[in-house]
């Protein structure tokens, strides 16, 4: 109440209100309630055997319309045909109609049947009709419990299906793993570029080396991954090179499997891993590293007992920055992806646009966002940073 | 000690070793994708290279899909760009002015959806819209792109404010300004060069965008979505022209920076002169906005 007071002294009445509505409407209103309403949609799902059910009994009942249908005309047709019988006319009329009823029935119409006949066919087909009554009945009664079955429920049956599903939940683990692979992978490569950048280079150089890193990343990410499916593809560049050197025989089939995926994903996030590394270890004094060096310390122990421990809160936020961008990732799979590589995004996307069940790629897409949580929390714990250090 | 030196000698040739590495795999593919550009083959390939040709362009600009795809991620882009700079000013504002245990909390919240995968935006702003009858589109591209991107300016914003000598505020309160002229002549002057930066920003990151796009864009296209449905589906060289516009725009820029960083570094210098030679008393560093925009790059 005092802090809107002082908003209120300070900014007036109408920059309060658009302060407080404009934020209030980005928490609310696309951050929280999206968030809130997709765990909810989540946790909605519809009893597939009970709505297929459902649709069977509907086409029995429709068939069985059908028939009460024809036996109905059949009647009519059976009591105009016992009438003129009875008023003793021939069966000229007989024989047209019922040829175009049932021209098998009818095909020697001289020999007309006898009134005992047809009155015992209508018996017949009365009793059916009874018949077919009672089991529209019968149906329908089993459909409104079906119907109810069949309803969407609350309940944990779409993350339950995650678990009993053997392709997708491997292939969840596989994403978890790879994005893992990518981010350590990236971890390596990045550390020393950063360091190079912040602490070993002329300043002169550092600056262009930094503009030359980020040059690549103005280029669209899809057209990044591109480049690689070109260079990775059966007959690609990469390939071309190795068959020329004679290093293989035969191409590699990089896309087959999950190489490609990784190395491209390297590739695409490998800017989000440099740059929080290179911002810690650009504070760390200059001094630090000279008074290592003075005291006899090796190269890589200056490193581990120095400037990592120095620039744990940037390597912690390129693993976290890297890892979420690599699990979440849906471009570079997509393009770069066979067939065996698959990524969990791409099921999720199948959820929504082919199966167009969104309960279950509601699921899908909380498990993966549970997942990138606790990746987070494991991080700032190994790492012991806050949260205010992550999002500079 | 001539081991020591040797072994210093054999680390900068490694590091040095490394460096042509790391920018070999940096910049080659974006090389690769500039000569297939204009070889003749009808699949992109590099080489061998059979000749030149500039046909690939001809075709890029008669794709009619890709035009109207590209107008499409215009729209969503300048939507972006106003509805982040208005609500992350609204929250660096807010942020900055509160001192209370809510800031923690608040603070968290608005920066999460830069943590969160890209595609969880989509989803979610998908899933809230359709409760309401909004089906996806540009619309939803626009609002579900936001969510994350006002983050950013918002972390622009809050970082600029960090300089902001608030007392100019209260002074001008004092002297009897409203707050509606107080907004406008003092606080928005002093944040106009990061709104022009968040725009720029804003702008890049949603002309990008495919995870969170890709949820929230419905039957609609922007320039990524059908430039990823190309590189996926028609394997033409068509891609690497649009590459090649790409690549060039991007090294214009870089230059430009350059060619103004070091104007920079020239001025920054004279005025350092300057200031040597001035009164301490006559830098008026806010009066100046000069001064503070020519912050040295790197301490």
């Amino acid at each position: 109440m005092e802090a809107a007071r002082d908003f209120l002294r300070r900014y007036g009445g109408l920059m309060t209100a658009y302060i407080f509505a404009g934020c209030g409407i980005w928490m609310i209103g696309m951050i929280v309630l999206p968030q809130l309403l997709m765990v909810e949609k989540s946790l909605i799902y519809a009893d597939k055997a009970a709505s297929a059910q459902v649709a069977m009994t509907r086409g029995e009942t429709d068939r069985l319309f059908v028939e009460m249908g024809r036996a109905e005309s059949r009647i009519r047709e059976l009591d105009r045909q016992i009438e003129s019988i009875e008023s003793g006319e021939g069966g000229e009329q007989q024989q047209s109609t019922g040829s175009i009823l049932n021209p098998f029935a009818s095909q020697s119409p001289q020999s007309a049947l006898s009134a005992e006949e047809l009155e015992a066919e209508m018996a017949a087909l009365t009793a059916r009709i009874e018949t077919i009554k009672q089991e529209i009945a019968e149906n329908d009664a089993a459909l409104k419990d079906l119907m109810v079955e069949a309803q969407p429920k609350y309940g944990f049956a779409n993350y339950a299906e995650l678990i009993a599903n053997d392709l997708n939940r491997a292939i969840f683990f596989k994403t978890i793993w790879s994005s893992v692979m990518v981010t350590f992978v990236a971890l390596v490569v990045c550390y020393p570029i950063a360091f190079y950048l912040a602490k070993a280079a002329p300043s002169e150089q550092a600056a262009l080396l930094m503009l030359a890193l980020v040059v690549p990343y103005w280029v669209n990410e899809i057209l990044r991954t591109f480049a690689w499916l070109m260079i990775l593809s059966d007959g690609g560049i990469l390939n071309s090179a190795l068959l020329w050197l004679g290093a293989i025989s035969e191409p590699i089939r990089y896309r087959a499997g999950n190489a490609a995926v990784v190395i491209g994903m390297v590739y695409a996030y490998i800017l989000f891993m440099v740059f929080p590394i290179y911002n810690t270890i650009d504070t760390l004094d200059r001094n630090q590293l000279e008074a290592a060096r003075d005291l006899g310390a090796p190269w890589w122990r200056i490193h581990w007992r120095v400037v990592i421990p120095h620039a744990k809160p940037g390597i912690a936020v390129g693993c976290i920055m890297t890892f979420m961008l690599a699990a979440g990732s849906y471009a570079v799979p997509l393009i770069l992806g066979g067939t065996q590589s698959k990524w969990f995004t791409e099921i999720i996307y199948d959820n929504f646009y082919e199966a167009n069940d969104w309960g279950l790629g509601s699921a899908y897409a909380f498990v993966l966002l549970a997942t990138c949580i606790v990746f987070i929390l494991a991080m700032m714990k190994l790492f012991r940073v806050g949260l205010q250090d992550i999002a500079k | 000690m001539t081991g020591r030196l040797d072994s210093n000698a054999l680390l900068r040739f490694a590091t040095r070793g490394y460096l042509i590495l790391f920018f070999a795999y940096m910049f080659l593919p974006l090389v690769f994708m500039v000569i297939a550009a204009f070889n003749t083959p009808g699949i992109p390939r590099a080489v061998p290279f059979e000749g030149f040709t500039l046909k690939w362009f001809s075709r890029l600009f008669a794709n009619e899909p890709l035009w109207s795809a590209v107008l499409n991620s215009l729209i969503i882009g300048i939507g972006v760009i106003c509805l982040s700079i208005f609500l992350g000013l609204a929250g660096a504002l807010l942020l900055t002015r509160l001192h209370t245990q809510a800031r923690t909390f608040i603070y968290g919240v608005l920066v999460s959806p830069l943590l969160t995968p890209g595609i969880i935006l989509g989803i979610s702003t998908l899933v809230f819209w359709n409760n309401l009858g909004v089906g996806g589109g540009l619309l939803l591209a626009t609002l579900a792109q936001s969510t994350f991107i006002s983050a950013y300016c918002m972390l622009l914003f809050m970082a600029r404010l960090q300089r902001f000598d608030h007392d100019l505020e209260e002074a001008a309160l004092d002297l009897g300004a409203s707050h509606q002229q107080v907004f406008w002549k003092i606080t928005l002057p002093f944040l106009k060069p990061t709104v022009l930066t968040g725009a720029v920003i804003a702008f890049l990151q949603s002309f990008e965008n495919f995870n969170t796009t890709v949820f929230a864009i419905g039957t609609d296209t922007t320039m990524t979505i059908q430039l990823a449905s190309m590189a996926r589906l028609s394997l033409t060289p068509e891609v690497n022209a649009l590459a090649v516009i790409f690549i060039g725009l991007t090294v214009v820029i870089a230059i430009l920076y350059e060619l103004k960083r070091r104007a920079e570094r020239i001025k920054q210098e004279m005025q350092r002169e300057a200031a040597a030679r001035a009164d301490a008393e006559m830098i008026e560093t806010v009066s100046e906005p000069a001064a503070l925009l020519a912050k040295p790059q790197r301490a």
